[in-house]
């Protein structure tokens, strides 16, 4: 199973668009030089810079990506960006799936793998239904709520104690 | 699994309260909301500057302030209301309604966008702060041409610091919503499914982007040539103080653009919700806002025609700028053709978009007369100049950040605000912008000068004209004030469409919108 926040831009979208960018506006910053104005230059150059830095932190939120593995004994939680960062091992008869609901009402929950001691939140970049729906999902999968169907929609009420 | 939305609101997952939330936000609603009171604060700062010029042009000769307090006001009220109120009100408007629209739960970088806004009240307040300094505030006009800006006292490098902190503003916001546009929106929602007002604001990001580095650039080599001996605009020195006007105004033509082209997609969206139609020909106003912006780069010296240009520059520059018309006026014909036997319905947002289309038209056309070579010397620097940008800045820009802002106030507030009133702010707005701007058309073809504390007596009855309408245009925006206010307050309970006619992303959501939006991901089909 794997996790991934919308991003309606794809790097090489995003490369040409600031390539793009660029071209106009060190273009007109480059005629200015020319005339003999070049105090434009260096605005234009760090105004490209916070774009390119505010582009690229977009993006690189974008490619967050949390990879589930159920196997026969395990669940594995791998997560990163460009390349696997960080990954958590569960043994599979032992793991607990918790949606664990928020002090607020307008705020998100938070979705909670956890096994003796260790937990692990997944799913941050969800709305809230599809939240509850890997949760439900993975509860499925783990055999933990077969007596408990309704526990999802119960737990994702604001307020509600985690359980 | 994929998803619709991002990952960006675990920014404000502990949102303080109380002061902490607003000096902290992070949340694009309560960022907007800052940058709309901010906004509409400095109007009547700005609005009181120009209470006190047309207070002294009521009658001929000096009877309030004395010349150079004169000029330190007319400088100031255009700095405050381009960069303190318009800019602003578009930016905040931006906030509170593109996340809405492009279904993103936030601006893609909401800690910058905190950054932007709150460098504007610094800005602003050493801005003001001038006008308590030795020599006074600046007075050169808000285009600060040398020499005689560098004639300003004290004052000076607060207004080249504050220029440059208005600019950094200005430059983060746009490149948020740059970012928030091209790379949070819902499945589904291509580039030609944006809502108007959306593209208009890409296009307006784009152009401050373009366009800012270059008044940095101009306001700091100002800057070099008093402090650090450079000679950029000083003749003494091997410069020339014309090049400053060719640089600033390449930065100040695209600015006229940054100012208006929100304002289209604001009418743009309230049209064919009270029309009941879909907006005629989406893809020409999308073509001609991208061409009235790209116009906007090539048309700068149309503002120097008296400067002594060759007659082949002078050529270029005419037909460049009457060109602009032919974008302009595709998206004229477009919004008449949306209201063509559209089920039409005058609440206040509408009246306020039409009497947007019929000003902002009049400010055209008077623009198209500026624009013609031989004419404009004979109007440059004149009153016509005054009543022509006047007519597209206040019943074309403010009219439509007014529009904007009783179409969207119950999607902000979770109430209507009050009708009657609504309607009562709108036609004393209307009558009495006219009653202001219109007989300055006449002072400027009969030969008035701009900027100037006194005047000769033919000039005597239409000046007090227009004050008077001046008066009672700045005393009815009080009501705007309390219409806000009341509706904040309470009111009657505001349903989640709001308007019978409107489409869009942001009416799917409860009204008050939800602190965190799209907890439920929108898709657009």
């Amino acid at each position: 199973m794997q996790v991934t926040p919308n991003c309606s831009l794809s790097w090489r979208a995003a490369v040409i668009f600031y390539l793009w960018v660029c071209t106009a506006s060190l273009g007109i910053a480059l005629v200015f030089v020319w005339l003999g104005y070049w105090p434009v230059l260096p605005f234009a150059g760090l105004e490209m810079m916070v774009l390119g830095v505010a582009l690229w932190l977009s993006l690189h939120r974008g490619s967050y990506r949390e990879v589930i593995s159920i196997f026969p004994d395990r669940i594995e939680v791998a997560r990163g960006r460009t390349r696997q960062r960080e990954c958590t091992v569960f043994p599979l008869h032992w793991a607990r799936v918790n949606l664990r609901p928020t002090r607020l009402a307008s705020y998100p929950s938070r979705l909670v793998i956890s096994s003796h001691g260790r937990s692990c939140e997944i799913g941050r970049c969800l709305t809230e239904s599809e939240r509850i729906g890997l949760g439900r999902r993975l509860d499925e999968l783990i055999g933990t709520t077969a007596h408990t169907p309704d526990r999802w929609q119960e737990v994702a009420k604001p307020g509600n104690a985690h359980r | 699994m994929s998803t619709a939305t991002d990952a960006h609101h675990d920014e404000h997952h502990d949102a303080p309260s109380g002061w902490r939330r607003w000096v902290f936000a992070t949340n694009h609603k309560d960022i907007g909301t800052m940058y709309l009171v901010f906004a509409l604060t400095l109007f009547f700062v700005g609005g009181a500057m120009a209470m006190v010029i047309r207070a002294e042009l009521f009658q001929p000769g000096l009877q309030f302030v004395d010349p150079g307090f004169f000029n330190q006001m007319t400088t100031m009220h255009a700095l405050m209301m381009i960069f303190g109120a318009v800019m602003p009100a578009f930016v905040g408007l931006a906030n509170w309604m593109v996340p809405l629209m492009v279904g993103a739960p936030d601006m893609a970088l909401p800690r910058m966008n905190n950054w932007s806004f709150w460098i504007l009240p610094v800005a602003f307040g050493l801005l003001l702060s001038t006008l308590f300094v030795s020599g006074g505030a600046p007075a050169a006009g808000w285009t600060m041409y040398p020499p005689l800006v560098l004639q300003t006292g004290d004052a000076f490098p607060f207004l080249i610091f504050s220029v440059h902190l208005m600019g950094m503003s200005s430059i983060m916001g746009a490149i948020n919503i740059v970012v928030t546009i091209m790379n949070m929106r819902a499945p589904g929602m291509g580039l030609l499914k944006m809502p108007l007002f959306v593209w208009t604001w890409l296009i307006t990001a784009y152009l401050l982007i373009l366009a800012m580095p270059v008044l940095a650039g101009a306001v700091t080599m100002l800057l070099t040539d008093e402090y650090f001996g450079t000679s950029f605009f000083n003749a003494g020195g091997g410069g020339d103080p014309l090049m400053f006007q060719h640089v600033f105004w390449f930065f100040g033509h695209p600015e006229v653009y940054i100012m208006i082209l929100p304002a289209f997609g604001i009418v743009s969206q309230i049209i064919p919700t009270f029309a009941r139609k879909p907006l005629f020909g989406y893809d020409s106003m999308v073509y001609a806002t991208a061409s009235i912006a790209f116009l906007s780069f090539i048309v700068w010296a149309h503002h120097m025609f008296t400067v002594g240009m060759p007659l082949a520059g002078q050529l270029f520059f005419m037909f460049a700028t009457m060109l602009i018309a032919v974008p302009t006026g595709v998206k004229v014909f477009n919004w008449m053709t949306t209201m063509w036997r559209g089920s039409m319905t005058f609440e206040t947002p509408m009246l306020f978009a039409i009497g947007f289309v019929f000003l902002f038209t009049i400010g055209g056309f008077s623009g198209l007369m500026l624009g013609i070579t031989p004419a404009d010397f004979q109007y440059h620097d004149t009153y016509f100049v005054v009543a022509h940008f006047h007519y597209v800045l206040v019943p074309g820009a403010v009219f439509a950040i007014m529009a904007g802002v009783y179409y969207w106030l119950p999607k902000w507030t979770g109430h209507m605000y009050n009708e009657k009133l609504g309607k009562l702010h709108f036609w004393l707005s209307a009558i009495f912008v006219n009653v202001t701007f219109f007989p300055q058309h006449f002072l400027g073809l009969a030969g008035m000068p701009r900027r100037i504390p006194d005047y000769a007596t033919q000039f005597a009855d239409f000046n007090m004209v227009s004050s008077i309408g001046a008066f009672v245009f700045g005393a009815s925006q009080l009501l705007f004030v309390y219409i806000i206010w009341s509706c904040v307050r309470g009111g009657e309970k505001a349903s989640q469409q709001v308007w019978e006619g409107a489409e869009g992303l942001e009416w799917t959501v409860p009204s008050p919108a939800p602190h965190h939006t799209f907890e439920v991901a929108p898709e657009v089909k």
